[in-house]
């Protein structure tokens, strides 16, 4: 490991830790650990839903799919642009305004149990456990994908590797809670977008401009600038309803409920949407520019292709930093699932059904302790890299669009909408995306979310209207919403 | 000199989208800054 690299590295470690002692000194209540008492800024709203969202897969996935294959796979992209451009223009605003009149809703499951007055708790128990599974479990999956980095990176044991990450990780999401993590996100997306930025032009200026690299490109098979290449219709929907996921992303939702204002929104949603498509851009650009510059040696694994521009073409000191950025984009994703499932426990089973009069202070070391808590069973399934639990990440996308997307869009746009009716779409949701997966062929090769979607949204309704009306107090909340939208 | 460059197709879906998504977002910070505070 090269001494640069290993500093600018420890550098941007520091710097993580320092926001979460930062906001440790401001946590004073629950709702400032679990939800940032509402004072979120709307670029830091904007950045850190970006890069929470976004996982190794921007600076990976992407530019190793567009390296091995393509143009073709930019589709993906597109649809995941549109996906969260309707979240921020149709969710953001009435999500915020609504989970604040609703008994100041601090969670997704709080917010189901007030926005439909359940007194049983079957609606939050659901919700609540939906996310902890599935969270847990993408956590411990985000873990191992840092894991391997490091482990690549700088030959370092998986085990030490792991370790390291979990404790700088752990470390700010159970001092600062919120605050610290999405201020470091709103750092970790800056970071990844420079890297997204500098290494593609830089390395195409290398290699004589755009010109030269598509021609390298296309003599190396024409196929691959061309987005339509070997895609039909079915394929391009089964990549496009990739973005279908956004409006059921609990850790994504959870920075719409935190913005200090409604009224800060429209300017996060401009800041998110030239992030977020400027990133995808030159994660596009990376793995094209990678098939021209390294024409005469092909990569061995695709998904490299970041980390060996990077190598190629960069002194040692930025090139760390931006390495960095890869660190940053699982990072930012881990710290808000993390911190998502600890809410859930502190919140949704410890105050509302164990000790409802828990005092703020006991409350808010309730969630640190069950980051730690959550952490440390994620770092045990991390521990087995090939364990098959892993598997279920696959679902985690999917199964949180499909089960909570439609339960929250027709919870803040129709008022006939009842318990019972969001109960079936959260269950009907996640049930379809898991049978859907198992089976191949034919139709069955679509992407599980679109079936999971249409068939919770039917479940929601007709269940919404065999039940009965909602309780005039439920209507009256839901039209004073609507007003204040 | 070479020939090679995307095509027109290919330009659109690389763009339209999301310049489309760039100005929507902008029109809406405008419509929405005229509206009063809640």
């Amino acid at each position: 490991m090269n001494v640069p690299t290993l500093l600018a590295f420890s550098l941007y470690l520091i710097m993580m830790l320092a926001i979460g002692v930062f906001f440790y000194l401001r946590t004073k209540n629950l709702s400032d650990y679990i939800l940032g008492g509402r004072q979120l800024n709307g670029a830091v709203a904007a950045l850190s839903a970006g890069a929470s969202d976004m996982s190794g897969w921007l600076l990976l996935g992407l530019p190793g799919a567009i390296y091995a294959s393509g143009l073709n796979n930019a589709w993906i992209g597109i649809g995941l642009i549109i996906g969260a451009f309707l979240n921020w223009q149709f969710v953001a605003r009435p999500l915020r305004v609504y989970t604040e009149l609703s008994g100041d809703s601090i969670t997704l499951p709080d917010f189901l149990e007030n926005r439909f007055n359940d007194t049983s708790h079957l609606l939050r128990l659901t919700s609540a456990s939906v996310i902890l599974i599935f969270f847990t479990i993408y956590t411990s999956a985000g873990l191992v994908g840092g894991a391997i980095l490091f482990e690549k990176t700088f030959s370092l044991d998986y085990n030490m590797a792991l370790w390291i990450g979990t404790i700088v990780i752990v470390s700010y999401t159970f001092l600062g809670g919120f605050m610290a993590v999405s201020w470091t996100d709103f750092f970790q997306g800056i970071l990844m977008f420079l890297a997204l930025m500098v290494i593609p032009i830089y390395a195409m200026s290398q290699i004589g401009g755009w010109e030269a690299t598509l021609e390298t490109v296309h003599s190396i098979n024409p196929e691959y600038i061309d987005i339509f290449s070997g895609m039909s219709l079915f394929s391009i929907t089964s990549l496009m309803v990739w973005g279908l996921g956004y409006f059921g992303q609990p850790h994504i939702l959870a920075r719409f409920m935190s913005v200090k204002s409604p009224s800060s929104i429209p300017m996060a949603q401009l800041i998110g949407m030239l992030w977020m498509i400027l990133s995808l851009t030159g994660a596009v650009l990376t793995g094209l520019v990678g098939i021209a510059y390294f024409s005469d040696l092909p990569l061995a694994n695709p998904e490299t292709v970041f980390i060996a521009l990077n190598q190629a073409i960069m002194n040692p000191w930025v090139g760390g930093l931006l390495l960095a950025a890869i660190l940053s984009a699982i990072m930012s994703t881990v710290d808000s699932q993390l911190l998502v499932s600890s809410s859930t426990i502190a919140e949704d089973f410890y105050k509302k059904m164990l000790h409802k009069n828990a005092q703020q202070k006991h409350l808010v070391w309730i969630g640190r302790a069950s980051v730690v808590g959550i952490a440390l069973i994620a770092v045990t399934l991390a521990s087995d890299r090939e364990s098959s639990v892993l598997d279920l990440v696959a679902y985690a996308w999917g199964g949180f669009g499909a089960a909570f997307g439609p339960v929250i869009i027709l919870s803040l746009f129709w008022k006939r909408m009842t318990r019972n009716g969001a109960l079936s779409g959260i269950i009907s949701g996640a049930i379809t995306v898991i049978l859907w997966k198992q089976l191949q062929g034919g139709v069955f090769d679509m992407y599980e979310i679109l079936p999971g979607f249409v068939i919770s949204s039917c479940c929601i309704i007709t269940a919404s209207l065999l039940d009965k009306r909602p309780e005039k107090a439920i209507e009256t909340e839901f039209e004073k919403a609507k007003k204040a939208c | 000199m070479s020939e090679v460059s995307l095509s027109l197709s290919t330009w659109f879906w690389l763009i339209v989208p999301q310049s489309l998504i760039i100005g929507l977002s902008i029109a809406n910070y405008f419509i929405q800054r005229k509206k009063p505070l809640q």
